[in-house]
């Protein structure tokens, strides 16, 4: 179990990373097709990749409870990644904005009608 | 003067908010196609790949005009656009635990867009 929780963990933190390279593509391509041509994008998709490929093996072994509100994570370290490696701003309000999805994914993980 | 805030927050960034819910849209109907695919059905889950891949490409467009802060949260709307869908569609239960997710989540949405102006 302990193994899950570190798996989710490392799927959020790379679902993370897979938005700031996008974040990157968006910022580097001149234009629609000039998308195809940036490096970040195949970086980002590779992480998104691996992130989803650990979210599909293990799902099936964590309650929804746990795993749905611990996804949300993937937003506190995007949030990260903007302050510390893309200057955003960041204050009190997003950070409370964040808490309260992780906790809003909480209630709608038990509001779900399967196991 | 929160309200304020929000909507000159709304205002500044409306352009990648729009195309957030365009792509949280076609994320959500992508997951209509898998699930009602039933994993059997191989033409709705292509298409539902393909939609889900023109999702992205939104998303990226998106991210251009805003920050990844304000923008990237926005994907949680998806969970709103799910259970709203799964009463109207399939007839699933809206739970007080959905409802109280939903506001919750809504909310720290607007806090994180008011933490933007």
């Amino acid at each position: 179990m302990v193994i899950n929780i570190i798996l989710i963990i490392l799927l959020t933190i790379f679902g993370a990373i897979g938005s700031f390279f996008l974040k990157k593509v968006s910022a580097k391509a001149s234009s629609l097709l000039n998308i195809l041509t940036q490096a970040s994008l195949y970086v980002g998709a590779f992480f998104y990749l691996i992130s989803m490929l650990i979210y599909i093996t293990i799902f099936k072994y964590i309650p929804y409870s746990i795993a749905l509100p611990m996804t949300s994570l993937t937003y506190v370290w995007s949030l990260m990644l903007a302050y510390f490696l893309l200057k955003e701003k960041v204050n009190k309000f997003k950070i409370f904005g964040v808490s309260l999805i992780i906790l809003g994914t909480f209630f709608v993980s038990l509001g779900l009608n399967r196991i | 003067m929160m309200l304020n805030l929000l909507i000159k927050s709304v205002k500044k960034n409306k352009i990648g908010i729009s195309l957030m819910i365009l792509c949280n849209i076609l994320v959500t109907i992508s997951q209509i196609l898998w699930k009602i695919s039933e994993v059997k059905n191989i033409t709705f889950i292509i298409i539902g790949m393909l939609i889900y891949g023109l999702a992205s490409f939104i998303m990226i467009i998106a991210f251009k005009y805003g920050d990844l802060s304000v923008l990237h949260p926005l994907l949680t709307l998806n969970y709103v656009f799910a259970i709203v869908l799964g009463y109207f569609l399939f007839k699933e239960t809206i739970t007080t635990y959905s409802i109280m997710g939903v506001i919750t989540i809504v909310t720290g949405v607007i806090l994180i867009n008011i933490g933007d102006a």
